[in-house]
């Protein structure tokens, strides 16, 4: 962990990974149970491997909160509110626009992502943020869909383009 | 293989007559090797009605130039953005993008594309005339072998891109298992698919490493208004065309180095299924381990920038070279011209030297003049592309965001894949946020396929004895080389734990 006081080595926060890590291999290894060897061979491989690393991480951290040199510390993740809320916005609004991409199609939904994040986390002006957006939109429209020929699902823009110019 | 300077000298007049092709070839190859999503071989499989319809020469010219420029292009965003356009540059990240912090990003730039430029020269120019010698060596690589290499360069990754051996090993192996995901090649049984359909094929590589890199990076650049230090952001503002030369001097004072692990990348390519992603990291650590400032590695060092570039462009020349001597392709996009070859009849191997040997040397002979134009056409752009990380950040990471998810659903066409990009960014920023190596992550997930298929081939050839993976002298000696390799990090550790209780003691 990059955080650090006096030296010591904050613990806490780092064991999120591991802890996934652990609960995907026993879901992996559970999956596989009723498998051929040959078809399990490298998974259970890695599993143990994993599961291995882990404890040495279990112990390597158990010796240092023992010892003193780490110190249990879980707030890492969240440093401060203001940040927590803009980070959580900008993924919040992600996943808003994924969601709403099988209605509103690519262009739309990018326009609304794009405009949202500018006039929430950079404050602009809704004429700069709509201008912008648009503009970002309508490029990713043209290089994505009409160019490379992306499948995206279509939206109301691209339906209306495609019946007034045939494109 | 006789090769005869009339060959050669032909080769070079048919690809001046199509220079233009070239040019925009190489122009289309550095723009989608900048975006995530958009590989060589997608590109090249998108515009199969025009290499199908033309001459399999002017095929080859097209499709040799775009692929040569989508490794150089990886670098761009690798530099700028701290995400990699392909596996190739994800070593690139680590002193590019803290060059772009502190202000260095149009030297930075101009280090990748002389590099490239070097690097892919030089190796093409070694294939030439090594050809059918180098060749030999992918003889050796059989499915034991390539399972140390594999094995190897998981935990190359693992000790060189993290500051800490233990957790990059955890996310590496974590990656393997992802990769591990999937109906095996076997039986077609599902394995740990949480009973998702669209996991069958395999977690889709795209959508991790536009998880992992892009949203992660986009939810840490929010810490800050800009990528920016304040020193960095005055030196961008004064930039001119005096730092795209400075770029120049600081890469031809490294010419060596340029060449050698180059070099690295050529050999590494042979070896079919190895990849671009394995060479730059070899050549990375093997620059590291040489430097005699090994401590500036990853705070922003040339030599960081120059070692990856130069081997993940030299891959390129090796990559092609089992493609053409023994008809196996090294990579994805190799793979897809082996398709275009076929299709207009063209007979791969030994063969193909002997019928058609101007098609087989002037795939190199293509590389020298893509690699020479690129030079010309990308080093003026560096002034302009590097300003790309004066944008604030609230714009910059909304945009890196929207237009990375394209890159994730063009692949394959599911909204599923935009869902697990989503799922793989938050484990990317938690995974950031705690120490644990994002590039590991994803050269697990990417190596997994290749681990499984060459653990089954060995077991399948052996009659399931495990013993075979220990039965080979070339083996052996990579096991070996793997153990030192796992020794050699924890025993500086322990000296320096050593010596610094010493002082504290005295």
């Amino acid at each position: 962990m990059n955080d650090e006081r006096d030296g010591k080595v904050a613990t806490g926060a780092d064991w999120i990974i591991p802890a996934l890590g652990a609960a995907f291999a026993i879901y992996y290894l559970i999956s596989i149970r009723e498998l051929d060897w040959e078809a399990k061979v490298s998974g259970v491989f890695c599993a143990v491997v994993l599961f291995i690393l882990i404890g040495i991480f279990a112990i390597r951290t158990a010796v240092g909160l023992l010892r003193g040199t780490h110190y249990l510390q879980i707030t890492s993740l969240y440093e401060d509110h203001k940040l927590a809320v803009l980070r959580s916005a900008l993924f919040g609004l992600t996943v808003l626009s994924v969601a709403v991409i099988p209605w509103a199609g690519f262009t739309l939904s990018t326009f609304g992502f794009l405009f949202a994040s500018f006039m929430w986390l950079e404050r602009m002006s809704v004429r700069a943020a709509a201008i912008t957006a648009g503009a970002l939109a309508l490029g990713g429209y043209i290089l994505f869909i009409l160019i490379l020929r992306t499948s995206f699902p279509q939206g109301p823009f691209e339906r209306l383009v495609s019946a007034l110019t045939g494109l | 293989m006789n090769l005869s300077l009339t060959v050669l000298s032909d080769q070079f007049l048919l690809n001046f007559s199509y220079l233009w092709l070239i040019v925009i070839a190489t122009t289309i190859g550095i723009i989608i090797g900048a975006m995530p999503g958009f590989g060589s071989a997608n590109t090249i499989i998108m515009l199969l009605p025009f290499t199908l319809a033309v001459d399999v020469e002017v095929a080859m010219i097209f499709m040799v130039s775009l692929f040569v420029a989508s490794h150089m292009g990886g670098g761009i965003t690798s530099i700028l953005l701290n995400i990699p356009g392909n596996g190739g540059s994800a070593a690139t990240c680590l002193d590019g993008y803290p060059m772009a912090k502190k202000g260095l990003g149009q030297q930075a730039l101009v280090l990748s594309f002389v590099a490239s430029t070097v690097g892919g020269m030089v190796t093409a120019l070694m294939s030439i005339f090594l050809l059918p010698y180098i060749a030999r060596l992918a003889f050796y690589m059989h499915s034991v072998e390539m399972v140390v290499i594999l094995l190897f360069g998981i935990t190359l990754i693992a000790s060189v891109a993290s500051d800490n051996m233990l957790k990059g090993l955890i996310a590496g192996f974590l990656g393997l298992l992802i990769g591990a995901i999937g109906a095996d090649s076997i039986y077609s049984t599902p394995r740990g698919t949480f009973g998702f359909i669209e996991l069958y094929d395999g977690v889709p590589l795209i959508a991790v490493l536009i998880g992992v890199f892009a949203i992660s990076e986009a939810l840490i650049m929010m810490e800050s208004s800009s990528v920016l230090s304040e020193t960095g952001m005055q030196m961008m503002k004064q930039a001119g065309w005096k730092e795209t030369w400075e770029g120049v001097v600081m890469s031809f004072q490294r010419t060596w180095h340029m060449i050698w692990t180059g070099i690295i990348g050529l050999i590494i390519g042979i070896v079919p299924g190895a990849g671009a992603s394995i060479a730059a990291f070899v050549a990375y650590q093997q620059s590291r381990l040489y430097s005699k400032t090994p401590e500036e590695y990853g705070k922003g060092i040339p030599e960081g920038v120059i070692a990856p570039e130069s081997a993940n462009n030299g891959c390129a020349s090796g990559d092609l070279i089992p493609l053409l001597v023994i008809g196996v392709p090294g990579g994805t996009t190799a793979a897809v011209m082996l398709i275009v070859m076929t299709y207009h009849g063209v007979q791969l191997g030994p063969r193909l030297f002997i019928q058609n040997p101007g098609l087989g040397y002037g795939v190199f002979i293509t590389m020298l003049i893509a690699y020479a134009v690129m030079l010309f056409t990308t080093l003026p752009l560096t002034r302009w592309v590097s300003k790309l990380v004066m944008i604030p950040t609230p714009v910059l990471a909304p945009i890196i965001i929207a237009f990375t998810l394209v890159g994730a659903f063009a692949p394959r066409g599911y909204m599923f894949d935009l869902w697990l990009t989503l799922l793989f960014g938050a484990i990317g920023y938690v995974c950031r946020k705690t120490g644990f190596n994002v590039v590991a992550l994803l050269i697990g997930v990417i190596l997994g396929p290749m681990l499984e298929a060459n653990v089954m081939r060995a077991l399948r050839i052996s009659g399931n004895d495990p013993w075979v993976f220990f039965s080979s002298p070339v083996g052996n000696i990579l096991w070996a080389a793997l153990a030192i390799s796992l020794a050699i990090p924890s025993m500086v550790q322990w000296r320096r734990n050593r010596a610094a209780a010493r002082i504290a003691a005295a």
